[in-house]
């Protein structure tokens, strides 16, 4: 009966307040996360196109396309498909692909969510939040020493 | 605090005699859609936009807010896009009762307002029998439940109706044991004369409201009501979240549309049965009566929301059991301590 009296309490409380949670999103920008994971950006300028990230793609979303003297031709990317597990940008040695935190992505077809370079170089930020800044730090605990604190973030 | 009946009322705006009986049928006709209408569009503001905005208050959202001022669109908007879905039909139903049951649960709940004196003489009928008319049409909504799940022709419906007519009849005992204590204090069935006997002051300013004289029992009525209507924490017929709308799985369009009014029509209904025998009617200084009356059904309908917000559902074996041996020796222990109250102190 006290819990139940206290529990009716609670949300009285938190009715009076007038706080709300909701995020009103064509008018107001949400916050995401510095870690979230939204639509990738590509630099042709780096891609030393190695093809590892095709490689460890889960579940194929990359698709790259190479002539005979593996110079890159395409570089394509299903978004639609994708699982945001950011293994490709993990594995990418120059740091040619990244998450960026933009979520603003629609189509009225499953084909239109198939991104070839020049769209994905042509990724927006969103809020220019460059997401390397939040992710950098983290690499430092997978080569730890093994002695002393383990910071898992 | 004695007013005339509505009809009396009405015949003598129209100048005509309300002693011919052709007149007074006639009267009582528009007397009743006049009451229904009102009832009609509180349940309006309740059902789609009321209940969501109550709801997203305490749970700290914003909800319906995109179509008219205050997401007051949304009303006419979800009453377009319901009548206009396509009306399903299972194989199979046992169709007189499959269609009877949403008309005979918004119905059975609308008979109500009948005898419930509303203030400034809103008051349809008032038969010496007024609270068992009552309690007699509300639970009526039962067999609307039964019939339901029984001629959808489907299991968890057929289930879900059982469960339902449990709930209501574990519940409807500790209501009406509670409602007969009432009846002990004011010494009448008669809703104006219940009305009329909490009138007087109790101590100082505080008016001798059945709530106030037995707290206990307002108390009691007020969670029995709970379990009556259907809402939390006593929501388990229908249980949303988990068993998905049990008596009314296999209902769509219009007659998903009835159910769900005979539903809110049930909860105002409760909430006047609760104005009426414990919150003094449409007593009230200042304002008329019939906005004190409105403030009472629509504060029980504000305390039916409150509890969905902060209490979890039970379930179906502690809500028997609640029911049965918790509710059901309450409300005995109380009608007997107010009959003893009544018998030998007053």
């Amino acid at each position: 009966m006290i819990g139940i009296m206290k529990s009716m309490a609670t949300t009285m409380k938190h009715a009076l307040d007038g706080e709300t949670f909701t995020v009103e999103y064509p008018e107001v920008a949400p916050e995401v996360s510095p870690r979230f994971r939204g639509v990738h950006k590509f630099s042709q300028e780096r891609c030393i196109w190695c093809r590892q990230c095709e490689n460890v793609c889960p579940n194929n979303t990359i698709q790259i396309v190479q002539d005979d003297q593996r110079n890159g031709e395409q570089y394509n990317l299903h978004i639609g498909q994708c699982i945001y597990c950011r293994l490709c940008e993990e594995v990418c040695p120059v740091d040619a692909i990244l998450l960026t935190q933009n979520f603003e992505f629609t189509a009225d077809t499953k084909d239109e969510f198939a991104y070839d370079k020049e769209q994905l170089k042509n990724v927006p930020w969103y809020k220019d939040i460059d997401p390397l800044e939040s992710r950098e730090p983290d690499r430092g605990a997978w080569i730890g020493e093994g002695d002393g604190e383990v910071d898992y973030q | 605090m004695q007013s005339a009946p509505l009809p009396e009322t009405l015949a003598g705006i129209a100048g005509l005699d309300p002693n011919s009986t052709p007149v007074m049928i006639l009267m009582s006709l528009i007397g009743a859609a006049l009451v229904g209408t009102l009832m009609m569009t509180n349940t309006a503001l309740a059902g789609p936009w009321a209940k969501r905005k109550i709801t997203a208050a305490f749970t700290d959202r914003i909800a319906v807010n995109r179509i008219g001022p205050f997401g007051l669109g949304t009303i006419v908007v979800d009453a377009v896009r319901l009548l206009s879905k396509e009306l399903i039909v299972p194989e199979g139903v046992d169709r007189p009762a499959w269609d009877l049951a949403p008309l005979l649960i918004a119905s059975s709940a609308l008979l109500g307002f009948a005898v419930i004196p509303m203030g400034n003489g809103i008051h349809l009928a008032d038969p010496e029998v007024g609270l068992a008319y009552v309690f007699a049409t509300a639970s009526m909504a039962s067999i609307g439940l039964v019939m339901a799940g029984y001629a959808s022709n489907n299991k968890y419906s057929f289930l879900g109706g059982l469960r339902a007519v449990a709930q209501n009849v574990a519940y409807e005992i500790p209501l009406i044991l509670t409602g007969a204590s009432v009846v002990l204090f004011a010494g009448s069935l008669q809703m104006s004369q219940i009305v009329a006997a909490q009138q007087q002051t109790l101590i100082g300013p505080l008016p001798s409201w059945y709530a106030f004289v037995n707290p206990f029992a307002f108390v009691l009525f007020m969670i029995a009501n709970l379990a009556e209507v259907g809402r939390n924490p006593f929501d388990i017929p229908e249980a949303p979240t988990e068993i998905v709308a049990g008596y009314q799985t296999e209902y769509s369009s219009v007659y998903f549309v009835l159910i769900y009014l005979g539903e809110f029509i049930h909860i105002f209904l409760g909430g006047a049965i609760i104005a009426t025998i414990f919150l003094g009617g449409p007593a009230g200084p200042v304002l008329p009566g019939i906005v004190w009356f409105l403030i009472k059904i629509w504060g029980v309908f504000f305390f039916t929301q409150w509890a969905r917000s902060a209490i979890p559902r039970v379930r179906i074996d502690q809500l028997i059991e609640i029911g049965w041996k918790g509710m059901l020796v309450l409300s005995l222990a109380n009608l007997l301590l107010t009959a003893v109250i009544v018998g030998v102190v007053v």
